[in-house]
């Protein structure tokens, strides 16, 4: 009875060690927030999609290589991008003079202004919302989120500043009531608004920024490829049946 | 509170959004269960060798694997799965997938409290045990193998039940490595549909589910081995 | 004429201390074949002690063992697995594997230990199992046994070995009075077969009728040897005659 039990765990742990080892022939990993809608999420049958997801797939046609994308946790996404789990980001990322210091970027696909995001039946103005120690919701780990924290909160505006893990889970709160607004990108603010009652309410001071994919400083070869690749896509008419598609 | 037209469209589309997502779901309890099964497994046998050492061992081994309980019991699940992912295995040029990581750490975490249970159980048994084993003329090895073994892991297994709850729940947390488990396929839906709180509320289902079967199994397996009349 | 009889086990200067008492102090005994040696004292005497350190079960401050002529040194590891297969030992609470039946009690030693072909293994299990009378109760567990059918699976237990002595620690002290008789039979057996035991009873009775030699131990230390009717009615030692006395006072022919 042992032996079997025995044996039986041998072929278990080895059918879990044998699943995880990666495959022989270099596909490259492009890593995706799948909390990211329109740019990237995941199909009701578990497929990532998203304008980013088509976009890079078209991409990789063009260019010639096999790509897949994996999701993950948009915090840890550049150190996973250093420690070599994934190939490059192609995910609604903005480019940042910090993002600069730690990894290269293509050209910019995209510009993105970043808004408030209200309940439907909300009467606040931007002024208003930053103020009387309101909360505000933002995704942990993004340019807005680091934006307000050094522009707002430290020029002394009175509001607190509530991280979470994805844009829709902020919109959530604004929509219980837990927080009164929700700063986010453009893009998953329209997406937000077809979906729950809330409005947009406009943008609250900050730049507009770009789009690009970021890649490793040491891969240059890589970072060519991509930027030929996107350029050939903007030029190409299935860019506006992405836009048509995915109305980012 | 009146039940109005709109909440009703509400539940219906919710249980819309569950049932599109529910083969989606499960599909992530195959790779929960593997990130459980891996991590039980390796607590298993290292935390054997622990036990066995803690009793056993000189001063010097016993040291060394109160360090190691002290350490992977106090450190928090997230910090040791970021370590572990993103240092220390870059650090050494290995590149396992988040999968194999998390089972790791998990299995390195539950190891260190599985041999606490098994401890326990070695220490319970009457002394006896061991001296007729030696008597009889076996090594020291032979008697615990033989002898001690047998007797501590039919002991633990209630425990070991409970360990496997609280592995299955801890599971929960390779999300944040980006395992494609339960919890992150729950989120990625919720954050398409925006359908929250029934996604989240089904994915807790679907751990109870697994959490009911598990101990069940071990309910099971635990009459099975059991000796008739052996109370301690 | 008194046939010479050869020594199988000589015990030399067993000495053990724990913390700061003295437990065993400076014991020598010399066991020949054949014989039954007896050792009485009151409880607390060092009597289960020098058992114990005799196969090495404790480990002894100071002393020497030889079987059969040969010293056993206790570091080296194989040479005291090999001694202590040739040692029966007999618990005072029996000691029974509890996860196994009594058939698998006695097969585990002679498989694990002696490396026998399980079938050979079962087929003298049976057989000591058999001569000590539990034939309808081999595939029973400990916990379904009585106490003296789990004394006498230890006794098959320590028999299939093929020892070459017994030490048997207070047998039947854990037992109810009942059940007594039927370990005493066994191991009466034993005797007349030509087993070497050592064992340590309060039975007075039955040390009487059946002991070689009795050796009486108090405070760790031997205080008195010689043959059942010498210790039970010339005793030389004060103390003897005193412990003597009382125990048969207590129970009589018992």
């Amino acid at each position: 009875m042992g032996k079997k039990i025995l044996s039986c765990l041998i072929v278990l742990m080895a059918f879990v060690l044998v699943t995880s080892v990666s495959a022989k022939e270099k596909v490259y990993i492009n890593g995706i927030d799948a909390n990211f809608p329109p740019f990237a999420y995941v199909d009701k049958n578990g497929v990532p999609d998203g304008f980013d997801v088509k976009a890079v797939d078209w991409i990789a046609k063009e260019m010639g290589f096999k790509v897949t994308h994996k999701p993950m946790d948009w915090d840890g996404i550049i150190p996973s991008l250093k420690a070599r789990k994934i190939d490059f980001i192609a995910s609604g990322m903005s480019v940042t003079d910090k993002r600069k210091q730690e990894v290269n970027f293509t050209v910019p696909y995209w510009v993105i202004t970043q808004v408030l995001v209200v309940p439907k039946d909300s009467t606040l103005t931007v002024d208003q919302v930053f103020s009387n120690g309101n909360k505000v919701g933002v995704q942990r780990g993004t340019s807005e989120a680091t934006w307000m924290k050094e522009n707002l909160i430290q020029k002394g505006k009175n509001f607190v500043l509530r991280e979470y893990d994805s844009s829709p889970l902020s919109v959530e709160d604004v929509v219980n009531g837990r927080i009164i607004a929700a700063a986010m990108d453009d893009s998953p603010a329209k997406d937000a608004v077809r979906k729950r009652p809330v409005k947009i309410l406009g943008s609250f001071g900050m730049h507009d920024e770009n789009f690009a994919y970021a890649v490793r400083k040491q891969d240059k070869e890589l970072l060519k490829m991509l930027n030929e690749g996107l350029k050939k896509l903007m030029a190409d008419p299935y860019w506006e049946e992405l836009k048509k598609t995915y109305k980012p | 509170m009146p039940v109005t037209g709109k909440h009703v469209v509400d539940m219906m589309e919710s249980v819309a959004a569950i049932k599109e997502a529910l083969p989606y779901l499960l599909h992530g309890s195959v790779v929960t269960m593997g990130l459980v099964c891996g991590a039980m497994i390796l607590g298993l046998t290292l935390g054997i060798f622990l036990a066995v050492g803690q009793v056993y061992g000189g001063a010097v081994l016993r040291s060394v694997i109160g360090v190691y309980v002290w350490f992977f019991r106090g450190v928090p699940l997230l910090v040791l799965l970021f370590l572990f992912y993103f240092g220390l295995f870059s650090l050494l040029n290995i590149n396992l997938s988040a999968f194999t990581v998390a089972a790791i750490v998990l299995g390195l975490i539950s190891s260190a409290y599985q041999s606490q249970i098994f401890r326990g159980a070695i220490v319970s048994l009457p002394e006896g045990q061991f001296k007729a084993a030696r008597a009889l003329g076996m090594s020291d090895r032979k008697s615990i193998f033989y002898i001690i073994l047998p007797q501590a892991l039919r002991l633990s297994i209630p425990a070991w039940s409970n360990e496997y709850s609280i592995v299955l729940k801890d599971s929960a947390v390779a999300y944040a490595l980006g395992v494609m488990e339960i919890m992150a396929r729950a989120h990625f839906v919720a954050s398409r549909t925006y359908e929250h709180f029934p996604l989240y509320f089904t994915a807790g289902g679907i751990f109870l589910v697994l959490t009911y079967l598990g101990t069940k199994g071990l309910g099971i397996l635990e009459k099975k081995v059991s000796i008739p009349g052996y109370t301690r | 004429m008194k046939m010479i009889r050869n020594s199988v086990l000589r015990v030399e200067g067993m000495t053990k201390r724990y913390g700061q008492k003295e437990v065993l102090k400076n014991a020598s005994l010399t066991v020949n074949e054949g014989e039954l040696k007896i050792l009485i004292g009151p409880s607390g005497g060092g009597k289960s002690t020098l058992l114990q350190c005799i196969n090495f079960l404790v480990t002894p401050d100071a002393g020497r063992v030889w079987l059969k002529g040969e010293e056993i040194i206790r570091t080296h590891k194989r040479a005291l697995y090999a001694y202590r297969q040739k040692v029966g030992m007999i618990f005072q609470d029996f000691n029974l594997f509890d996860h196994l039946t009594a058939l698998n009690n006695v097969t585990i030693g002679l498989v694990r230990v002696r490396g026998m072909h399980k079938q050979e293994a079962l087929d003298k299990a049976v057989y000591e199992l058999e001569r000590v009378g539990l034939k309808d109760h081999i595939y029973k567990y400990p916990a379904q046994l009585s106490g003296g059918q789990k004394q006498r699976v230890s006794i098959a237990r320590a028999l299939a070995m093929d020892p070459e002595v017994m030490l048997i620690d207070e047998p039947t002290s854990a037992l109810d009075p009942e059940l007594i008789s039927e370990v005493l039979a066994v191991i009466e057996n034993l005797r007349a077969n030509g087993m070497t035991m050592v064992m340590s009873t309060h039975h007075m009775g039955f040390a009487r009728e059946v002991a070689d030699e009795i050796v009486f131990l108090e405070d760790g230390c031997i205080l008195e040897t010689g043959t059942p009717d010498k210790i039970f009615l010339r005793a030389e030692c004060e103390r003897t005659r005193a412990f003597c006395s009382k125990i048969l006072e207590l129970y009589g022919n018992a």
